[in-house]
C-alpha cells in the first residue's frame, strides 16, 4: 500500500506531494498519473479567497491511503466522491491496516473537519472521481454575515460532522460538478470560474442542511447498502448522455432489486422518478454546453442523445421555459444618452 | 418630469440622495417609491466581499430622467437593466390606417466608466428591473489580476470609451438576475446566495468580453501603437458634430493605416463601423442636449450638423424610436 501523509489542510500542497509520489511532473497545477501507477489525472488550485480545491479522476494499481493529521486550527473539508469499478466486489472489500479494519472510500458528499485526523483508503483497481476543498470560518465570513456563520457552523455543520452523515450526489450538485470535474477547465476567467462553482456547491450543501432540519428525513427506511446500490444506479444513469440510458431492467439487475423496488426507492432518495432524473440532468448538461457558445443547437442536441431536433427543443422548453434558440438575447437594446 | 442627477461612487450615499429626490426614506437598505412617483423599490446590498450592488424593481407613474455626472475618479459601474413598457393604444395614425405601437422589453448590459456622463430617461408606466454594481479600477484590476488573461482585458479597458460590451441581456443573464431580485433562499444565508449570483454575473460579463476580443484576434493583430492611433481617430471623429466628419482617407492618413485596416481594426475595438459609431455618438449628444431642455429642436439639429430638420428627425427616430419633439414635449 502507498501511503500519503497530508500535514496541512492544503490541497495544492497535497497535489504536489501526490505528483512527487508518482514521480510525475506538474504543469499548470495539473498532472497525469503515470502508467506505472495507474491512470487518470488530477488538478488543484488555490482560489482568490484562499480556498484550496482539488479535482481528480484516477484508478491506481496499488491500494492507496490518504492520511491527514489533525490540525489545531479548524478547517472544514467538503468532498464529493464517486467510486466505480469493473469488478463490483472491489467496492465492498475491507482492508486490514495495522490489524484494524478500515472502511474504504464510498460515493458521497461529506463534510468533515480537521480537528480530528482522518484516513481514507482507495483500493487498487477502483476508479475514483473526486472534488474536494478546504475552507475556514474566516472564509465563510467573507460570504455571509457573522450571525449566519455562527448559526450554520453550530446548528448545521457540527451535528453533520459528528454523525458523519454522508449525503448523496443529486441533481442539484450534478450540473455544477460536471462543469468542475473536467480534465482541463478552459475558461478565460479560470480562477473565478472555479471559485464561483465551488461556492455554489457550498451554497447547495448549506441549503440542504437547512432543509434537512425542517423536513423530516424520509430516507431512514433505506438501508446503507441499498443507498449505495441506488447511488451506483444514479451514476450509471448520468455517465453518458449520447447513448441510450440503461433500461430499468438493466439497472434493477445491477442494483439487485426488483424493478418496482428500484423505482420506488430511487424516487424517495432522489425526489424524482428515474427517467425524469435522467432527463433533468441531460437537459442541464445541454444548457451548460449551449451557454459555452462553442457548439450549435444541433450539435448540443446530439451530444445529449437527441437525433430529432424538435424533440430536443420541446424537451428543453419544458424544462427551462424557453427554446434553445431563445437562450440568445432577443430584446431590443435599451438606449441611453451618453 | 423628475430629473435626478448624481455622481456618487458610494451606493449608500447615492440611495440616500435618490430617497431625497423622491421624497422618500431609506429603511433597512430599501427605498420605496412614494405613490406619486411610482411603485417598487431600490435596494442597497453591501456584500461581505466589499462590493456594493443596487437592486431595483419599480414601475414609474411619471417620466424620470436619471443622470450620472462624470467625475475624475476612476470608477466603473456594471449595469444590468431591463425596461418593459406596456403596449400603448393607438398612438399615431398614418392615412386611414391606425398603427398600434407595440410595447416591449428592452434591455442592456454594459460596463461604464464614471469619467463619462450618462443619462437614462424612463417614461411613465415603464417597469424597470436592474442590478448595478460599482467598483474602482483597483478593485477591477485585482479581480482580473488572478487570471492569466487579466492583462489583456485590462489593456482593453484602458481605452477611452464610455461603455464596454454594450449588448441586450440574454436568458441566462435574466435568470441569474431573477435569483438576485427575488431570492428564494432562507434569509439566514441570503447574502451568500446573492453574492454567488453577483460574482457569476461578473464572471459571465468578463468572459464574454474576452471571447469577443479573441474572436477578432484582438490581441494578435493590433499593436499598442495602432491602438493609440485609433484612439486619436476616435477623438477626432466625435470632436465636433457641427462640421462634416473627416472622410475615411483622411482618418486613414491620421492613423497611418490603409483604409481597409482602419475600418477593420476600428470595428474590432469600438464595436461598430466608423460611420455608425459616429452617428451613435452624434444622436446621443442630440438626445442629451434635448433632455437638458435648454435648446429647441432646430438648435440641436444644427449643433449636430443637420441643416435639414426633417433628416435630423428621421435619424433621431431611427436611433431612439422617438422624435426629437417628443423629448421636449415630455416636460
Amino acid at each position: 500500500m502507498i501511503e500519503l501523509l497530508l500535514e496541512k489542510p492544503d490541497y495544492v500542497a497535497m497535489h504536489h506531494k501526490l505528483a512527487a509520489t508518482f514521480k510525475t511532473p506538474i504543469k499548470d497545477n495539473y498532472f497525469l498519473v503515470p502508467s506505472a501507477h495507474g491512470s487518470g489525472w488530477s488538478w488543484a488550485e488555490k482560489l482568490s479567497m484562499g480556498i484550496t480545491v482539488m479535482a481528480s479522476d484516477t484508478q491506481l494499481n496499488k491500494d492507496f491511503s490518504f492520511n491527514r493529521l489533525a490540525n489545531i486550527e479548524q478547517h472544514f473539508c467538503l468532498q464529493f466522491n464517486e467510486i466505480s469499478s469493473e469488478k463490483p466486489e472491489l467496492l465492498h472489500s475491507k482492508i486490514n491496516r495495522n490489524g484494524k479494519q478500515v472502511i474504504m472510500m464510498q460515493s458521497y458528499v461529506m463534510l468533515s473537519h480537521t480537528l480530528a485526523p482522518s484516513i481514507d483508503i482507495l483500493p487498487a483497481g477502483v476508479r475514483l472521481r473526486s472534488l474536494k476543498f478546504f475552507f475556514t470560518k474566516q472564509q465563510l465570513l467573507q460570504l455571509m454575515d457573522a450571525n449566519a456563520v455562527e448559526k450554520i457552523i453550530n446548528n448545521y455543520f457540527a451535528p453533520t460532522i459528528i454523525k458523519e452523515t454522508p449525503e448523496i450526489i443529486d441533481v442539484e450538485y450534478r450540473p455544477i460538478l460536471d462543469e468542475l470535474m473536467a480534465e482541463n477547465i478552459n475558461q478565460p476567467l479560470r480562477i473565478n470560474y472555479i471559485q464561483n462553482r465551488v461556492l455554489l456547491l457550498l451554497e447547495k450543501f448549506i441549503e440542504k442542511q437547512l432543509l434537512r432540519k425542517t423536513v423530516p428525513v424520509l430516507k431512514a427506511r433505506l438501508g446503507e447498502s441499498e443507498v449505495e446500490r441506488l447511488m451506483q444506479a444514479e451514476s450509471l444513469l448520468v455517465k453518458d448522455y449520447s447513448t441510450a440510458p440503461p433500461t430499468i431492467s438493466k439497472l434493477s439487475r445491477i442494483c439487485a432489486m426488483s424493478a418496482t423496488k428500484l423505482k420506488n426507492d430511487f424516487k424517495s432518495l432522489y425526489g424524482v422518478p428515474i427517467y425524469e432524473y435522467f432527463q433533468k440532468n441531460r437537459l442541464a448538461k445541454a444548457k451548460s454546453v449551449l451557454l459555452e457558445g462553442n457548439y450549435n443547437i444541433k450539435e448540443v442536441g446530439m451530444m445529449v442523445g437527441y437525433s430529432n431536433l424538435s424533440h430536443f427543443a420541446a424537451a428543453f422548453k419544458k424544462e427551462f421555459g424557453v427554446l434553445p434558440s431563445e437562450m440568445m438575447a432577443r430584446d431590443g437594446v435599451l438606449m441611453y444618452a451618453m | 418630469m423628475l430629473k435626478i442627477e448624481y455622481d456618487h461612487t458610494d451606493y449608500e450615499e447615492m440611495l440616500k440622495h435618490m430617497a431625497k429626490s423622491f421624497n422618500s426614506k431609506v429603511k433597512d437598505g430599501y427605498m420605496y417609491l412614494p405613490k406619486e412617483f411610482g411603485e417598487g423599490y431600490m435596494r442597497l446590498i453591501t456584500l461581505p466581499n466589499g462590493l456594493q450592488a443596487m437592486v431595483s424593481d419599480y414601475t414609474l407613474h411619471q417620466d424620470v430622467l436619471i443622470q450620472r455626472k462624470k467625475i475624475t475618479a476612476d470608477y466603473f459601474t456594471l449595469r444590468f437593466d431591463e425596461a418593459s413598457t406596456p403596449s400603448l393604444p393607438e398612438t399615431s395614425t398614418v392615412g386611414k390606417k391606425e398603427i398600434k405601437e407595440l410595447g416591449g422589453t428592452k434591455s442592456a448590459v454594459f460596463l461604464m466608466s464614471t469619467k463619462f456622463d450618462w443619462l437614462f430617461l424612463t417614461t411613465k408606466d415603464t417597469r424597470v428591473k436592474g442590478i448595478n454594481l460599482v467598483f474602482s479600477r483597483e478593485w477591477l484590476e485585482s479581480f482580473l489580476g488572478v487570471e492569466k488573461v487579466g492583462g489583456i482585458i485590462k489593456k482593453y479597458l484602458s481605452l477611452k470609451m464610455s461603455a464596454f460590451n454594450y449588448e441586450p441581456l440574454d436568458t441566462e443573464y435574466k435568470r441569474i438576475m431573477g435569483e438576485v431580485i427575488n431570492p428564494s433562499a432562507d434569509r439566514i444565508f441570503e447574502t451568500l446566495v446573492i453574492q454567488n449570483r453577483i460574482m457569476l454575473l461578473l464572471e459571465r460579463f468578463f468572459t464574454r468580453i474576452y471571447k469577443k476580443m479573441s474572436n477578432s484576434n484582438y490581441d494578435v493583430k493590433i499593436s499598442n501603437d495602432d491602438l493609440e492611433r485609433l484612439m486619436v481617430v476616435e477623438s477626432e471623429l466625435v470632436k465636433d458634430f457641427s462640421l462634416v466628419p473627416p472622410g475615411i482617407p483622411k482618418l486613414a492618413r491620421m492613423a497611418a493605416m490603409s483604409p481597409s485596416k482602419l475600418k477593420t481594426t476600428f470595428r474590432e475595438i469600438y464595436g461598430l463601423p466608423i460611420y455608425q459609431y459616429y452617428q451613435k455618438h452624434r444622436m446621443n449628444k442630440a438626445k442629451a442636449m434635448l433632455l437638458s431642455q435648454k435648446y429647441n429642436v432646430k438648435e440641436v439639429g444644427m449643433e449636430v450638423g443637420y441643416s435639414n430638420l426633417s433628416n435630423f428627425a428621421k435619424a433621431f427616430k431611427k436611433s431612439f424610436d422617438q422624435l426629437p419633439s417628443d423629448i421636449l414635449n415630455n416636460k
